[in-house]
């Protein structure tokens, strides 16, 4: 187990077999990812009882939770990406910074927005600006753009690298304080319903949700792996490997095989 | 199936703007970053294909020329 790591550690230096690797984990992801949300969704609309307190508007539960839960591990994610780059410089880590931010930050403004649309009918304001969760998530929104921000405005692709891999490692000190933040200070925002030791809502409300969430992961794999293997050509494709995979996949594509490099 | 029900289910209980306007928006958004990075990686085949395709052209101008030289 031991040496299979070690091995799968040392090939992940290589953005070649990433990108040969991960093709046909991005296919099988993303079906994966429409199947879970679509049975999810559809689940959750339809056949999942209304809450007792909040009404219909309680499903909009089913979209915003698992958009901010995938938006924060995307951070985490950074914040990993980062420090495998400062510290042992792969090449890969800096590929998967770079194809990150936009996901998260897409998520994280869908997370934002699915909740004041959710707080109008149940707080009766889209917005509040003492809520301690609401403002440490829009603080996570302003460290997606100010990663997005650096890596476009620095020419050096070694200096943006390096600078978004300090920026997403210092902002990690931030999703601690959004998932305490209901708890450390009095809040609008409810309290959290599911923990990894406690589900406070019968089976049938959070078995779609669970279904959603894990959907947005497997939406989350899929993208990331299609934008760094975008990246990795970009990258490499002064290489011979990459011309050898072009002209591959042109004679596959001529004998009816799509993706069999 | 009945209409009453399906017009009821999608009314949400006055709820239905809020429900359906953060479902949309969301099916919108991740629609948008998924057609991106698919548009994004067929692009930049086309282009690297382009390229690999000019090299070869170049290629075989040296090659010719060298002959007729």
């Amino acid at each position: 187990m031991k040496d299979m790591l070690k091995r799968l550690w040392h090939r992940l230096g290589s953005p070649r077999w990433f990108f040969q690797m991960m093709a046909p984990w991005q296919w099988w992801l993303g079906l994966l990812a429409a199947l879970l949300l679509l049975t999810g969704t559809f689940w959750g609309l339809v056949y999942a009882p209304a809450d007792y307190q909040q009404g219909e508007s309680f499903r909009i539960i089913y979209v915003h939770v698992p958009t901010v839960i995938v938006a924060q591990s995307v951070y985490m994610a950074l914040g990993i990406s980062g420090f495998v780059l400062l510290v042992w410089r792969m090449k890969l880590a800096d590929v998967a910074l770079k194809a990150m931010v936009p996901f998260g930050m897409a998520l994280t403004a869908l997370g934002l927005f699915t909740g004041a649309v959710w707080g109008r009918p149940t707080w009766g304001t889209y917005w509040e600006w003492t809520d301690a969760r609401l403002i440490s998530t829009l603080i996570l929104l302003f460290l997606y753009f100010g990663l997005y921000a650096l890596r476009e405005s620095l020419s050096s692709a070694e200096a943006a690298g390096r600078g978004c891999a300090i920026l997403a490692i210092v902002g990690l000190v931030n999703i601690p304080v959004i998932k305490y933040s209901v708890e450390w200070w009095t809040t609008l925002h409810q309290g959290e319903t599911i923990t990894l030791t406690r589900i406070r809502m019968p089976p049938e409300m959070y078995i779609p949700l669970l279904i959603n969430l894990l959907g947005m992961y497997c939406l989350f794999g899929y993208v990331v792996i299609a934008r760094m293997r975008n990246e990795i050509l970009r990258r490499e494709r002064e290489t011979t490997w990459v011309a050898a995979w072009l002209r591959g996949k042109k004679d596959d594509v001529g004998n009816g095989v799509i993706d069999g490099h | 199936m009945d209409t009453d029900a399906i017009m009821q289910w999608a009314a949400m209980g006055q709820h239905g703007f809020y429900v359906w306007l953060a479902y949309g928006v969301s099916l919108v958004v991740l629609l948008l970053v998924i057609v991106k990075t698919r548009i994004e990686a067929s692009g930049l085949k086309k282009e690297l294909e382009l390229d690999l395709q000019l090299k070869a052209r170049e290629s075989g101008r040296t090659v010719s020329s060298a002959r007729e030289g």
